[in-house]
């Protein structure tokens, strides 16, 4: 027991050894893929974030009518009542224009001053309407209730916001697949790029590998420091990659703070427990993977 | 797989700690590099392997290392055909050898100490263990108080005497060399082979490559001789146990001494 546990600081120092060695050659393979996580967990929590704006516009109105110059409560409550009777209809939420301009106010956060100078006519009376599921998610039935609506009598406009969910849903989607893709992608960078560290580490000491060999070492024995320094170099990778994340979602959220509530938009999101944790698992299985590929290869050879 | 490498049976048994039988290796087809040669070492022996260059020495000493396997014939080391053994086997039985090659084989970026202690690290020893036999091994060889510096730092026969302590250090049963004085002046020559016999008197079987024929002459032992892959003769002078296995009908070797002058001087 007590050699085996020598045994196994004798690999980790080897290790740490090996991973000191050839730092511009260590530093540009971290970096390399740092630089592959950064940009899947990038992409992905952009396209988590565009999601979410999604569901909260999907979860606010799917419809707003805006009644005409000088329609008063009593049409927007007649409106609003008539509305109501109409299948896949959900609920009504009227605003009022005093409604409307301090909601405005609110989402301009520190610049609410300037809706407050708007005249009146910039903040007609409304109708918020909430569609059930099936019809907020089918846009030509949407875009039939809006046609019907905008028929009725004092009804000013219909805003329908079609085109705005097409483009967040379009985006959302073209964003989840490429954070993806770029995933893989840096899985298969994390398998090549250790495995060439590996292969530029046996070369470098193959002197070492052959006196290990003569003097008794297995080949597990010969061969775990390379693993070891595999993980340890996807582990400095992951951890550069998720501190370069963090910058950057502080960056974003110091730079568009003030904005992102005017679009809709929370606080950013940032990758979950479970995302990271499957970054990390995923990260080092690759890491993994390449060296014993090239372990296996050269072994073979 | 075994689970440590055995002890080879006492010599008073008769049993060799190495038995080779017809053994041939071939580079090319048309020339072997060794050729049905058989012989037996055993325990506590001091046996050299003389012969000009390309004879096969440093063939044989790569297959009594299990650096290589034999075409044909028979290796039974400590009771094991190496044929039979699994790689892993093959890496444990080689911690009960110590080998000193031509070219050192040290790590030079790696202290002397560090170089030295390596067979004992990875059989596991204890780091204390390690500095307290390092540093015993380095003041037989004569390199007491050099453990820190670098290998690469060391000259030619420094390195070599590195080298010996590196194969030494783990108190092997056998004890390949090649050509282990081949860097060293005469007296640190003669410092070296007085260790390597006080570690044959001591149990291990020594088996050292040379076409020293004075180092022969000052340390007479037992003495296999090679020729263009065969072997042309066996010894029996100084400390000789056996004589060599009749390899075939009037073949018998003649006097071992001539014989080793004959082969050195092909």
């Amino acid at each position: 027991m007590t050699n085996r546990l020598y045994g196994a600081w004798y690999l980790l120092r080897r290790s740490l050894g090996g991973f000191r060695r050839r730092p511009l050659i260590r530093a540009l393979s971290v970096a390399t893929l740092a630089a592959a996580f950064l940009s899947f967990a990038a992409t992905l929590t952009a396209a988590l974030n565009v999601d979410a704006l999604l569901h909260r516009w999907i979860g606010d109105a799917e419809l707003t009518v805006y009644l005409e110059d000088g329609a008063g409560p009593a049409e927007a409550e007649r409106l609003s009542v008539a509305l109501a009777a109409v299948a896949g209809v959900a609920r009504i939420e009227t605003v009022t224009p005093e409604q409307a301009r301090e909601r405005f106010a609110a989402d301009l956060g520190s610049h609410g001053e300037l809706a407050r100078d708007l005249p009146a006519g910039a903040f007609p009376a409304s109708l918020e309407v909430h569609l059930a599921d099936e019809l907020a998610r089918s846009p030509a039935r949407r875009r039939d209730l809006a046609a019907r609506i905008a028929r009725v009598e004092r009804v000013g406009e219909v805003e329908v916001y079609d085109e705005w969910f097409e483009r967040l849903s379009a985006l959302g989607l073209i964003g989840r697949l490429s954070a993806w893709g770029l995933g893989l992608l840096a899985l298969v960078v994390a398998v090549l790029v250790v495995g060439a560290t590996v292969r530029a580490g046996v070369v470098s000491r193959r002197r070492e590998i052959e006196v290990l060999r003569f003097v008794g070492a297995t080949d597990r024995y010969v061969r775990t420091p390379f693993m070891i320094e595999g993980v340890l170099e996807i582990a400095a990778a992951l951890a550069l990659a998720l501190l370069a994340l963090h910058v950057l979602l502080s960056r974003v959220e110091s730079v568009a703070g003030d904005i992102l509530p005017l679009i809709g938009g929370g606080s950013l999101l940032r990758p979950g427990i479970t995302l990271l944790s499957a970054m990390i698992c995923g990260g080092i299985a690759a890491g993994l993977t390449g060296a014993r590929l090239t372990l296996r290869r050269i072994g073979e050879s | 797989m075994i689970a440590s490498p055995p002890r080879p049976a006492d010599a008073g048994e008769e049993v060799p700690l190495v038995g080779l039988r017809r053994i041939s290796r071939f580079y090319r087809a048309d020339r072997p590099a060794l050729f049905d040669v058989s012989f037996d070492l055993f325990r506590g022996e001091f046996v050299y392997v003389a012969g000009p260059s390309g004879a096969g020495k440093t063939t044989l000493i790569r297959l009594l290392h299990l650096a290589e396997i034999a075409d044909t014939g028979t290796l039974v080391f400590a009771g094991h055909d190496v044929r039979d053994l699994r790689r892993e086997a093959v890496a444990v039985l080689r911690r009960s050898m110590g080998v000193v090659f031509q070219d050192f084989r040290l790590i030079p970026d790696l202290t002397v100490e560090a170089n030295v202690g390596l067979p004992l690290e990875v059989r596991g020893a204890s780091s204390r263990a390690i500095r307290a036999r390092v540093a015993e091994v380095l003041e037989r060889v004569g390199l007491g108080g050099r453990g820190r510096e670098r290998a690469c730092g060391l000259s030619g026969g420094e390195q070599q005497r590195a080298a010996i302590a590196r194969a030494v250090v783990a108190d092997p049963d056998l004890l390949l060399a090649d050509e282990p004085t081949g860097s060293l002046d005469a007296w640190s020559a003669d410092h070296i082979i007085g260790l390597l016999e006080s570690l044959a008197a001591a149990g291990t079987t020594v088996v050292l490559a040379t076409h020293d024929r004075m180092l022969m002459a000052a340390h007479p032992h037992r003495t296999i001789v090679l020729d263009n892959g065969r072997l042309v003769g066996m010894s029996s002078a100084g400390g000789s146990r056996r004589s060599p296995p009749a390899r075939a009908a009037g073949d018998q070797p003649p006097d071992g001494t001539q014989v080793a002058a004959r082969g050195l001087a092909g």
